[in-house]
């Protein structure tokens, strides 16, 4: 019963930050809408000064840009809920996770600026084809890509499942003896004192399996859906003449879009960690990082479907 | 047990989940006229759309206007801009919407419209006129301007005009983020493992553009 009352208090706090995580809290959003709004006008401003050859107005664009992408990305969307429910649901620590953030967001500019490039120079796309293309064609993959990574943490989860199901229920050695994991003095993942064998892999052989293949995967489906702001900013900059500035915003918006992310990928681990600990003291770790990959999935699932229905 | 409550625990945090993928790119200050008839019925309705300076600029590049920066246009300029966003999309219901006794007035596609450059800032209007014209005395109107998927996120800025009748009244209601939540709280409370979130009745969540938009109230006298 103790077990269940500890495991729900976690699971409050980790369901709060997936609210958090996926722009959930509305008064967030409202504020995050206007700040957006404030930092949208002043880039006008500086690119205008920009243009008519104020050198000085870079700084203030730079600054600018940081804050679009830091508000744009604390308001609702984006790959924060990928990120956050992967972090909760995995045993990825907490440096790769934001090497995953920070990289998905410089990616996700990379993707912008060739987009806008390849667009205005190769094949001569108006704005609204570009924004067009991004917004009927790219965003729907990418938010099936993010479905199918839920999809697939929840499968792993499952597995899981059973698997420390199969060693709950203990198992009978030569001897015939049934032995059960009751014992409070031994660390989960330790070959415990009466059997001489590892009831399979430890959290740590999981995350080295999991790992760089995951990373990769994640940021692939993050990056390929650039921003429309990064896009109006680099057509933007790119009609006035000063397309080097806006590719530098494109990559500093990423940048405070990364600031964001880091933090959900942070908080994260850490709910996890707390999950995972209090699962330790009763030998349960496994078993609730694998009912954690379901949930995550589970929730990464339905974020997507949501976010999918529009174009279907 | 412990699965079922993680998976209750998920689908708590998947409630307002609207609003998932919903982040405005473009703002609009609105403005409303409406024009009643000689018969003291609702005729038309003017709308006003002021967009952000940002989104002001993409459009005066796209169409390579105003080329030094000054904000002042001349007249060869302007006409270039008129009708930049009147090419609607056959479903595209022009991000207004009417209700009387929650039901949906029917308007036309814009009649006629125009656009200046003020301050940085677009400036355009079109005018829509009701199918059928409607009798207000005594049943309030109301009027939301959102876009349902808030790629546009629109607020008022200016009170909104009546022309043509008096003994009218029109009120702005900004939508109260307290009130969002208070909903969701109340809704989380009442959420027990075994329920979806359909038992909680999808409908009090409608689309997020509809649950930011302020309303105008046209209220006349009887």
């Amino acid at each position: 019963m103790r077990t269940v009352m500890l495991l729900c208090g976690a699971l409050c706090a980790l369901a709060l930050a997936v609210v958090w995580a996926a722009g959930g809290l509305e008064v967030l959003a409202v504020w995050a809408g206007a700040a957006q709004r404030q930092f949208q006008n002043g880039m006008a401003g500086a690119l205008r000064q920009l243009k008519s050859g104020d050198a000085g107005a870079l700084a203030s664009l730079m600054a600018l840009c940081f804050g679009y992408g830091f508000v744009h990305a604390a308001g609702p969307g984006h790959g924060k809920f990928l990120i956050g429910g992967y972090g909760v649901g995995s045993a990825v620590p907490a440096r790769r996770l934001l090497g995953i953030a920070v990289a998905s967001s410089l990616a996700q500019a990379t993707t912008a600026v060739a987009l806008v490039y390849a667009g205005v120079l190769l094949f001569e796309w108006t704005r609204e084809q570009m924004v067009g293309a991004t917004e009927q064609v790219i965003a729907p993959v990418s938010h099936a890509a993010i479905l199918l990574i839920g999809v697939w943490l929840v499968w792993r989860g499952l597995r899981g499942v059973n698997r420390s199901r199969a060693a709950a229920a203990g198992h009978v050695h030569a001897a015939g003896r049934v032995h059960s994991h009751s014992h409070s003095h031994t660390p989960p993942d330790a070959v415990c004192d009466d059997c001489g064998h590892r009831h399979g892999p430890t959290l740590q052989q999981v995350a080295a399996v999991s790992g760089w293949r995951d990373a990769a995967v994640l940021t692939a489906s993050v990056a390929m859906r650039p921003c429309s702001g990064a896009l109006f900013l680099l057509i933007l900059t790119w009609r006035m003449g000063i397309g080097g500035a806006g590719i530098a915003g494109a990559y500093v918006m990423a940048l405070g879009t990364a600031a964001v992310t880091a933090g959900v990928a942070l908080v994260a681990v850490l709910a996890r960690d707390s999950a995972l600990a209090t699962g330790a003291r009763f030998g349960t770790a496994r078993a609730v990082l694998s009912v954690l990959e379901i949930a995550a999935g589970a929730a990464i699932v339905l974020i997507s479907a949501q976010l999918l229905r529009p174009f279907l | 047990m412990m699965i079922r409550r993680t998976l209750a625990a998920a689908l708590c945090a998947l409630l307002p989940l609207n609003s998932a993928g919903a982040h405005p790119h473009i703002f609009v200050e609105g403005g409303l006229e409406l024009i009643f008839d000689d018969q003291r019925n609702l005729a038309a309705v003017r709308v006003v759309w002021v967009y952000d300076e940002f989104f002001s600029l993409v459009i005066l590049e796209d169409k390579g206007v105003d080329p030094d920066g000054d904000g002042v246009l001349t007249d060869a300029e302007t006409a270039l801009l008129q009708g930049f966003d009147m090419n609607w999309d056959q479903g595209f219901a022009g991000d207004l919407q009417v209700l009387q006794n929650e039901v949906p007035l029917a308007l036309s596609r814009p009649i006629e419209s125009s656009v200046r450059l003020e301050g940085g800032r677009l400036v355009s209007t079109h005018l829509r006129a009701f199918e059928t014209r409607v009798a207000v005395a005594g049943v309030p109107v109301q009027l939301q301007m959102y876009d349902p998927e808030y790629y546009t996120a629109y607020s008022f800025a200016t009170d909104p005009q009546i022309t043509g009748r008096d003994g009218c009244e029109a009120q702005v209601f900004a939508p109260d983020p307290d009130e969002i939540s208070e909903e969701l709280k109340a809704a989380v409370a009442e959420l027990t493992p075994t329920q979806t979130l359909d038992d909680l009745g999808g409908d009090s969540f409608p689309a997020i553009g509809a649950a930011y938009a302020e309303e105008v109230r046209i209220t006349c006298a009887p």
